[in-house]
């Protein structure tokens, strides 16, 4: 539980990112939420730490203005192999297309698909998983 | 000297006339003499005999390959051709429809099988060989046997005796049918084949190697006349159809159907005298003969003016159902995200509410969230219904609008902040100031250029906006032309004109306005570019119908 209570999250609204913080603060005791409204923002923070936590989990919007989610995961893609690892993507999109749902079960970085609103019970589903795997 | 007629029989029984002359001796003559010339006579007439009989066999066999049979008739000194004398080759039966010697020919039995309607021309060609002493040739029908009628030639010509006087008429029946058939086939298919050249809407122009005209059609004929004051001989060079400037190529593409002895198709069009514009497909092929040489080319030319607009139209048609299915793409993506976002948020945080405590930090912030969400899906709600409201505007009909008055109202109806800049702002409608459009849409444009090129200046800088109308190719262009921040073409070009698109995050704003004045642009048969780049300012560029 502990290595997993590093969260970033990043979508334009800053309403959502609002709804994301406090649901993942009620779901996760002692969660770190980092918010971005842009997605460049997320990746210079990234790069820019020193020591990057074990374990975080991204929540990545992906309809957004100047980098898209799908741009944030091209320049993601990037970072070496070890930061990479210490990430586990989820997609949170209001988007009911299937075509970005099964992009985002076909990416290789992304871990899975939310669809928003995101709630407690679907946060506890994913980490139950996680902890079952 | 004496002419007579000699009967012989070939081996098939067939009796045939020879003619002979023969000269008499005198009767004083020796009998010895007489008793051996007998003799020789005799042998002779034996070996005669076989001779004549071979030459008749040939003759025979001529005359059925030749559908050629020959006649003779005795005239007497009363000026009257001796009725029984008639004497007919097994041909002349045939032709006729009789087997050979089935009746006894007469006269009376001749002109019975003669055509009714060419009795005359045959008698007067009989008494037109008598007077001038000359062959005769006559045409005429023939009545057979069986009722058939038959084209027959008569080729005749008297004999006379040693005091000049007409003994008799022998000649040669030649059955003309077969030949006469296929000339009227022959002429048959000629005027088949023309009615089907006159009665189509390709135009035809036949030309031979050297580039002349051997044949041509009247459609044919009406493209060059309706196109020029030309018109088509044949005889005449093909090139002096066509306009100089295209007669080095047309020539080198027939020159190429010669060589290749392929044919070749191409599309072209020219200037009618009523000043349209008239599209010909032309098809060109050659004309090969038995030897595989060409001897000339055919030309077909159809007009496809009709077929070309009503593909225009079509293209026109899918482009615009293009479109459509564009906006409902966009359509869809607007309920993906633009409704479903700040519905999501609703749902979201108002399910939260029972787990949160009213004193908590940040449930002032969390309320704040709930009624911006809530805002959010009525503007969108709202740009919708102005999107379809485009629609409804465009059938409120147009009015005469002034360009100068149009910014000065558009200037008047700016906000108190975006007023200040409005001295930066100047209008040239000198070319053109009056316009009969739809005045929602003009204002639609004037405000949300304005008011974009306000938010989107150069901080720093003082703004620079000036507004020029223009006449070209007879549409009325407005170009606004600012020296603010410029949008990344490279990067947002595509989506310039989407909606709900943002190129600068830092100034508030929706991402509709551009998306609107493109949709009323077009709505009104016109067309908008943007030209633009980072720091560089931006240039859009509208053309509309006059």
């Amino acid at each position: 539980m502990e290595i997993k209570n590093t969260f970033i999250t990043i979508d334009d609204d800053p309403v959502n990112n609002l709804l994301s913080k406090i649901i993942i603060s009620k779901v996760i005791d002692g969660a770190v939420v980092s918010e971005f409204n842009f997605a460049q923002d997320a990746l210079d923070f990234i790069s820019n730490q020193a020591e990057l936590p074990a374990k975080t989990t991204l929540l990545l919007d992906i309809n957004m203005p100047e980098m898209s989610g799908w741009e944030f995961l091209d320049a993601f893609a990037t970072f070496s192999q070890e930061v990479k690892d210490k990430f586990e993507i989820y997609m949170l999109s209001s988007s009911v297309d299937d075509t970005d749902i099964n992009k985002s079960k076909a990416h290789t970085d992304v871990t899975g698909y939310i669809s928003k609103p995101l709630t407690m019970g679907k946060l506890d589903v994913l980490f139950n998983k996680a902890k079952a795997a | 000297m004496e002419t007579l007629t000699v009967e012989t029989n070939d081996k098939a029984g067939n009796q045939n006339l020879l003619n002979c002359q023969l000269s008499l001796q005198g009767a004083t003559e020796h009998p010895m003499n007489s008793l051996a010339r007998n003799k020789n006579t005799e042998d002779l007439s034996a070996m005669d005999q076989q001779l004549a009989s071979k030459v008749i066999q040939r003759m025979s066999a001529l005359q059925n390959m030749a559908k050629t049979g020959c006649w003779e008739v005795k005239y007497a000194l009363n000026g009257e051709f001796i009725s029984d004398s008639v004497e007919w080759s097994d041909q002349v039966f045939r032709i006729y429809g009789y087997e050979p010697g089935e009746v006894k020919p007469n006269i009376d039995f001749f002109y019975a099988h003669v055509h009714p309607e060419d009795l005359d021309q045959m008698t007067l060609a009989i008494a037109e060989g008598l007077e001038t002493k000359q062959c005769f040739n006559v045409g005429h029908r023939v009545v057979c046997k069986s009722g058939e009628v038959k084209y027959v030639n008569q080729h005749g010509e008297f004999i006379y005796g040693q005091e000049g006087t007409p003994i008799g008429m022998i000649g040669i029946t030649q059955d003309l049918s077969e030949k006469k058939e296929s000339f009227k086939k022959l002429q048959q298919a000629q005027a088949n084949f023309r009615n089907i050249l006159e009665n189509t809407d390709t135009g035809y122009v036949l030309i031979n190697k050297e580039f002349n005209i051997v044949s041509f059609n009247d459609q044919a004929n009406e493209f060059i006349v309706s196109a020029s004051d030309n018109s088509i001989k044949v005889g005449a060079s093909y090139f002096d159809l066509i306009p100089a400037t295209r007669v080095s190529i047309v020539k080198e593409a027939i020159e190429e159907i010669m060589a290749t002895q392929k044919p070749l198709s191409y599309e072209t069009h020219f200037p009618l005298k009523d000043g349209t514009d008239r599209w010909l497909k032309l098809r060109m092929f050659p004309i090969i003969n038995s030897d595989q040489v060409v001897t000339g080319i055919t030309i077909a030319a159809d007009d496809i003016t009709e077929q070309r607009k009503w593909m225009l139209e079509k293209e026109a048609m899918t482009n615009s159902l293009i479109q459509r299915n564009k906006a409902l793409e966009q359509f869809a993506f607007i309920v993906s995200h633009n409704l479903r976002a700040p519905l999501t948020n609703i749902i979201g945080l108002s399910t939260l509410i029972p787990e949160l405590d009213p004193t908590m930090e940040g449930y002032d912030q969390y309320l704040k969230g709930l009624k911006k969400s809530a805002d959010n899906l009525d503007s969108v709600v709202l740009d919708l219904n102005s999107i379809l409201k485009i629609k409804t505007d465009q059938d409120e009909g147009k009015v005469e609008m002034s360009f100068t008055s149009l910014l000065e109202d558009t200037k008047a109806n700016l906000s108190n902040v975006e007023a200040k800049q409005t001295e930066f702002i100047d209008g040239d409608f000198a070319e053109v100031d009056k316009i009969t459009t739809i005045k929602p849409y003009m204002v639609s444009i004037f405000t949300n250029l304005l008011t974009n090129s306000i938010k989107y200046k150069k901080p720093g800088e003082a703004l620079k906006l000036s507004i020029r109308s223009s006449i070209k190719k007879g549409n009325i262009v407005l170009e606004f032309k600012d020296n603010g921040r410029g949008i990344d073409m490279e990067k947002h070009g595509e989506h310039i004109f989407s909606l709900y698109k943002r190129f600068h995050q830092d100034v508030e704003g929706r991402g509709i306005g551009l998306y609107m004045i493109n949709a009323q642009i077009e709505a009104m048969g016109g067309s908008i570019e943007i030209d633009s780049a980072p720091n560089m300012g931006t240039t859009f560029t509208i053309s509309l119908p006059q």
